[in-house]
């Protein structure tokens, strides 16, 4: 997003003004508008800081913490949460420090949901690009095998892809990223269609700018807004996926944990150790809320149907 | 009408069932190591025993087409893992058990999802609204895997008063749990749905006309602005019905119900081929049959799809 925001077009000097009147008459990028109007959203900003140290936690992980994420205690099971042995969360069903597996488990619910997010939209921006800008046969094609696909039981084939191949945590996010690009596509596609036709498009040809510069300057700063809101959008499920996977066995594997992995255990010690479910689900569960309120309110700043 | 549904079913949902058979057939085909690969240290002898009961050790292409000629006649074939049982016996056993969890909660969330949405239309901005909308991010928001044990931790860990899982033959008490679990996230996005297009249709001249006439609102709503009103629910029907299904498998897990979402999993985690590539085939075709009627349903009430 950063490097996305320093687009900033400034208009040139005008000649014939005083400098004070050249730099209040600033032009108010698309860029800019987006950032005023996502600023004045209090449900995403609060989600955003939320969030931020949600990540920063997960990021800094075992340093906070003396215990080891993988070292079992056999007199400590399922122990409550104490501050003085220093179990924050309290232990799990091997006596391993919950805070810590915790915060493990969200570096990788996390690392999957941005990297899966991130195969999903580098194929489908492309794919819908490529299908909107070629159009004609091509273009029908695309969408033809993109509708075969929309009706497979996506979710089931990736579990089918997953008892194959076993259940390496890259595959997770290649193939649930490689499952969710569908949407994108075809959004993509649609905003690169009706972008095409747009007036300022023809207006910018009509001035003699190149087709090249029409897509990086007009056509590419549109769709980018939109691939943004979605991609935000596209984490927490992509989170949830996941979690999904690890919830029912079929992600990532002991000793390493995800959010899901922890709510399986969790829920299975649910009469002895209810922390065990408890901090996991509410990490989970806030990090979700956040993703979706920062969507919204990045889609209400950038979406350009609103305006 | 004739020549919509024929090319709906004919150009649409039978080609893409004959990619999805054959896509699946041949990843499981092409996998590294064959379903009996655990079974280590069989004598060759066995081992060519074995691949002939289960056809493997023909060539892929007899094997593609007797699989079809068997699918065609409704054959899943033997189940890999449970050696004396057919895919079939097995299926035959779940679907009930999924099916009467499924049709309950997806009533249930149609009913609630509809009053909840259109209640909120009609008291948009009030405090109605803002609780229906509010319960209804958390319904989408929370997932699943999340909801159902804190509602068994609640219900039957704290108050005992309902089983924490078990099916029994489906007597209502170990419904309410997975039934509730499963259609929570159905009533949250029918009420969204309902919500947005009842206040569209509210808004619009025909209902501005009905209401000039002095007609009651209970009226007007049963009469004129529900039936357009539901159209974006109805074509929401198809992938909620695969949600119900798919959205079983956590619940059929969590809460011990023999249906078909555990049985995926269980032959998931027991490399059980046979029994995936049917059931993923199995589900396959009932979504692509179940979004193929909704878009005949969608192109009876609304004409305007049949001319595409």
């Amino acid at each position: 997003m950063n490097t996305a925001f320093s687009i900033q077009p400034s208009l040139p000097p005008l000649p014939g003004l005083d400098d004070d009147l050249n730099a209040s008459i600033r032009g108010r990028s698309l860029w800019a508008d987006a950032r005023r109007r996502f600023l004045r959203n209090h449900a995403a900003l609060v989600s955003l800081v939320i969030l931020a140290v949600i990540v920063s936690l997960c990021l800094l992980g075992s340093a906070l913490s003396p215990h080891a994420y993988d070292e079992p205690d056999f007199g400590a099971m399922h122990q409550a949460p104490d501050s003085t042995t220093r179990h924050w969360f309290g232990t799990d069903n091997l006596g391993r420090d919950l805070f810590v597996r915790t915060l493990l488990g969200g570096r990788i619910s996390l690392m999957v949901g941005a990297l899966g997010a991130l195969v999903a939209v580098i194929i489908g921006t492309l794919y819908g690009a490529t299908a909107g800008f070629v159009g004609g046969k091509i273009d029908s094609v695309m969408m033809r095998f993109l509708e075969i696909l929309a009706s497979f039981p996506i979710m089931f084939l990736v579990i089918l892809l997953m008892t194959l191949f076993g259940r390496d945590l890259w595959l997770i996010f290649v193939a649930i990223g490689a499952v969710s690009w569908l949407d994108m596509a075809r959004i993509v596609r649609g905003q690169t269609l009706s972008l095409k036709r747009k007036e300022f498009v023809e207006a910018a040809h009509v001035a003699g700018v190149s087709t090249t510069r029409i897509i990086i300057r007009h056509i590419v700063p549109n769709v980018l807004g939109l691939v943004a809101v979605y991609a935000t959008l596209l984490v927490p499920s992509m989170i949830l996926f996941e979690s999904f996977l690890s919830y029912l066995g079929l992600g990532v594997q002991e000793p390493a944990t995800s959010w899901g992995a922890l709510l399986e255990q969790g829920s299975k010690s649910l009469e002895v150790a209810v922390w065990e479910l408890i901090f996991p689900a509410g990490f989970l569960v806030t990090t979700l809320f956040c993703f979706n309120f920062i969507g919204d309110g990045l889609r209400d700043a950038l979406d350009p149907k609103d305006r | 009408m004739l020549k919509f549904i024929l090319r709906r079913i004919f150009l649409e949902a039978i080609p893409t069932l004959l990619v999805l058979v054959t896509v699946t057939f041949f990843l499981i085909r092409l996998a590294p190591g064959g379903p009996f690969s655990s079974e280590m240290n069989v004598p060759p002898e066995v081992k060519a025993a074995i691949e002939a009961k289960y056809q493997l050790d023909q060539p892929m292409s007899v094997q593609y087409l007797n699989y079809l000629t068997d699918l065609a006649r409704g054959d899943l074939g033997p189940s890999f893992k449970y050696k004396d049982f057919t895919v079939n016996e097995l299926v035959n056993k779940a679907i009930p058990v999924s099916f009467k969890l499924g049709i309950v909660a997806f009533l249930i969330a149609l009913v609630v999802g509809v009053s909840a949405g259109v209640a909120a239309a009609l008291r948009q901005n009030t405090w109605i609204d803002y609780s229906v909308m509010g319960v209804a991010m958390i319904g989408v928001v929370l997932p699943n895997f999340v909801l159902a044990p804190m509602l068994a931790l609640i219900f039957a860990v704290w108050f005992k008063i309902l089983p924490a899982g078990g099916w029994e033959g489906g007597q209502i008490q170990f419904m309410v749990l997975p039934v509730a679990v499963l259609c929570k996230h159905y009533i949250s996005v029918i009420a969204r749905i309902t919500r947005g297009s009842m206040i569209e249709v509210l808004g619009s001249p025909f209902i501005r006309t009905a209401r000039a006439k002095g007609l009651p609102m209970h009226y007007i709503l049963r009469r004129h602005a529900l039936k357009p009103a539901m159209l974006p629910v109805v074509s929401y029907l198809g992938p909620a019905f695969v949600g119900v299904i798919t959205g079983s498998v956590v619940v059929e897990t969590f809460f011990g119900i023999p249906g078909i979402g555990q049985l995926f999993i269980n032959g998931a985690l027991n490399r059980d081929y046979s029994m995936v590539l049917g059931l993923t085939i199995l589900i396959g075709a009932l979504m692509i049959t179940f979004n193929a009627v909704v878009d005949i349903l969608y192109g009876y009430i609304d004409p305007r799809i049949r001319i595409k």
